[in-house]
């Protein structure tokens, strides 16, 4: 019997002229990559090169690029419309202007006067305006990032001066380059490395001594993390996360913008303890100055290659804090949606490609080779109140010099304000303070004389997290703060667990009205910490928890 | 006496105390089996029949007391 046939296939048909296109745009990243660029976790890398000529994602190109990759329509779909800087516009629908205006409101930039931005920047025929969440630049806030150039301090007048002169690329830094890193005694660790001079215990063992932390967040013992990956079967690999996501963290950013080889020679060093044979670094899309540098940068390396170079490849975010979540940023470097994997088993164990893998935060690695070079005592010694090491607070809110700080661990907020940060701006009184960015809760004036560290703020109910230091004042509220982060963990939950997706969504309904229902808000709080999958959603409840724990008079 | 193999090992029962009560599970049993084995009813929406187990609506969770901090908090059914 003749099988029936449809008389025209199923779901979208591939119109030729896209397909043309899509291929087309393939070979040209391919030839500026040279990376094959139909296998699966190249996707996300794909409708960059669409979206780029764009300015969206045109539904026609997304069936082609799914034939061309052999991929079902719905699985490009969905990671195309998983992330914040993809627009997937359908046929018959109107694509958005071509350049996008995005207004950064995170706390830092929300308390210097984003609404008032957001208001005064009308849309217009050329371009769009959006709201953005933290862009990364809280030292100079208000931020608007127009097209990718970030105007710092921006005002009203300056974003319109910058869509009318089309200004909408991002200014390179001045950073030491790779032929001045490799003159001031550059990539000589790594050598040593491999000329046998060092070995890859004692590598590893003075790590362990010195007590470097993760600095992404969480905190694990650096060492302790080669030693662990190291134990595993190969092939190993190496996942760096640049996915500064978490507002008022800056420092990332503010490192790369300097010194980008002395992250490079970090992360190499990391890989050889760690018998690692192939890394991945992932950077947020947001810094596109930063993705300028290091392309460039990354090319010298390979070029002029001090060392034989295991392939190091550079991945670019889309949009969307959760991929700061380390399982997540995983998921995204495979080209899907960046959703938390469940734990048991770690990346350490399966991670990226189901590969025992080496993750770890850019700053991490960064104090590699300055760690080895004076020693694990020197770095041990740095610190206060009984802490050890040093930490890069990013300090934003109303303080006379925002920015990033090098300074001791353990150091009190009233001492990074006076001896760092030049004071609290005139007219301003220290009320409150973000310890640990959006999640790591908000304590009172009366707690600035807490060491900030990892482990010391747990007690008051907070954490350090990656440093991000936001000043509040006696303008400002802590409970309308509490409200800012709150909406901003329900923006960026990625929707995979129950306790998050609608947990986040409940408390910032409840959050707005003037008098907190507190006994329901601590109970979800409660049912959020306990059951959520990853961090976004158990440190969600972190502001609001301390908020009726310190400031209840401002919500009863 | 012989050692048992890893492969032995691997299949040898597992004590455990559940709400206080000792109970025993096979290694290749979920924490939301044993327990209903022994009369515990943990709620679930995904776990059972060929359902995929996908520990996303956080209804099955339990506490394992002594476990790390990072991980108190189990999918049972995972």
């Amino acid at each position: 019997m003749q099988a029936r046939t449809r008389p025209i296939p199923k779901g979208r048909a591939v119109d030729p002229k896209a397909l043309e296109q899509v291929r087309a745009l393939l070979e040209e990243g391919r030839r500026r990559s040279g990376v094959a660029p139909l296998a699966r976790d190249m996707l996300i890398e794909n409708l960059h090169l669409i979206n780029d000529r764009h300015g969206h994602l045109p539904a026609a190109l997304l069936a082609a690029l799914a034939q061309e990759m052999r991929l079902p329509l719905a699985e490009v779909y969905e990671v195309a419309t998983f992330y914040h800087h993809f627009e997937v516009v359908k046929e018959g629908e109107t694509p958005p202007p071509p350049l996008t205006v995005r207004v950064c409101d995170s706390i830092a930039c929300e308390l210097a006067g984003a609404q008032e931005l957001l208001k005064g920047i009308a849309a217009a025929k050329g371009h769009r305006v959006v709201p953005a969440p933290c862009v990364g630049r809280c030292e100079v806030a208000p931020c608007v990032v127009v097209g990718e150039n970030p105007i710092a301090r921006a005002s009203v007048s300056a974003v319109k001066a910058a869509i009318a002169e089309k200004q909408t690329a991002c200014p390179q830094p001045a950073y030491v380059d790779f032929a001045q890193y490799s003159k001031q005694g550059g990539y000589q660790l790594i050598r040593d490395c491999l000329d046998g001079k060092h070995k890859r215990e004692d590598l590893t063992k003075l790590m362990e001594d010195s007590g470097l932390r993760g600095l992404g967040g969480a905190g694990f013992p650096a060492g302790r993390k080669w030693r662990l990956v190291a134990a595993e079967p190969e092939p190993r690999l190496m996942a760096v996360n640049i996915d500064e996501g978490e507002p008022g963290t800056f420092k990332d950013r503010w490192f790369l913008e300097r010194d980008p080889h002395r992250f490079f020679e970090g992360m190499l060093v990391a890989a050889w303890c760690a018998g690692v044979g192939e890394i991945f670094i992932y950077l947020r899309d947001e810094y596109a100055g930063c993705r300028a540098v290091l392309e460039k940068e990354l090319a010298a390396l390979k070029k002029a290659a001090p060392i034989p170079l295991p392939p190091i490849h550079l991945r670019r975010g889309a949009g969307a804090y959760i991929c700061g979540e380390e399982s997540a940023m995983i998921e995204s470097i495979e080209g899907k949606r960046g959703m938390p994997r469940l734990r048991p088993p770690y990346v350490a164990q399966i991670g990226l490609f189901g590969r025992p893998t080496l993750e770890h935060n850019m700053e991490t690695v960064f104090w590699v080779r300055e760690i080895i070079e004076k020693g694990p005592q020197w770095f041990a010694s740095q610190g206060r109140n009984g802490r050890r090491g040093l930490r890069s607070f990013s300090v934003s809110g109303r303080v006379k010099k925002p920015g990033v700080h090098i300074a001791p661990a353990g150091i009190t907020l009233l001492e990074l304000i006076q001896e760092y940060c030049g004071g609290m701006l005139d007219g301003h009184e220290l009320y409150a303070y973000l310890p640990g960015g959006a999640s790591g809760g908000i304590l009172p004036s009366s707690k600035a004389d807490v060491p900030l560290d990892f482990d010391t703020l747990q007690p008051h109910g907070c954490f350090i997290g990656s440093a991000a230091v936001v000043v509040l004042s006696d303008k400002d509220k802590a409970s309308k703060a509490a409200v800012n982060l709150m909406k901003f963990f329900h923006d960026e939950s990625c929707g995979k667990c129950t306790p998050c997706r609608v947990g986040t969504a409940k408390a910032v309904t409840l959050m707005q009205e003037a008098k907190w229902d507190q006994p329901l808000l601590q109970e979800l709080s409660q049912a959020m910490m306990d059951a959520s999958i990853c961090g976004l959603g158990q440190a969600a409840p972190n502001p609001a928890l301390t908020v009726m724990k310190y400031f209840p008079n401002e919500v009863s | 006496m012989e050692r048992a193999s890893d492969q032995q090992v691997a299949m040898m029962p597992i004590e455990f105390k559940l709400n206080g009560q000792t109970v025993v599970g096979r290694p290749d049993e979920k924490i939301i089996e044993t327990a209903k084995k022994h009369g515990v009813a943990i709620p679930h929406l995904c776990h059972g029949g060929n359902q995929r187990s996908d520990g996303n609506c956080r209804a099955c969770v339990v506490e394992i007391k002594g476990e790390r901090w990072l991980r108190r908090r189990w999918c049972s059914s995972c």
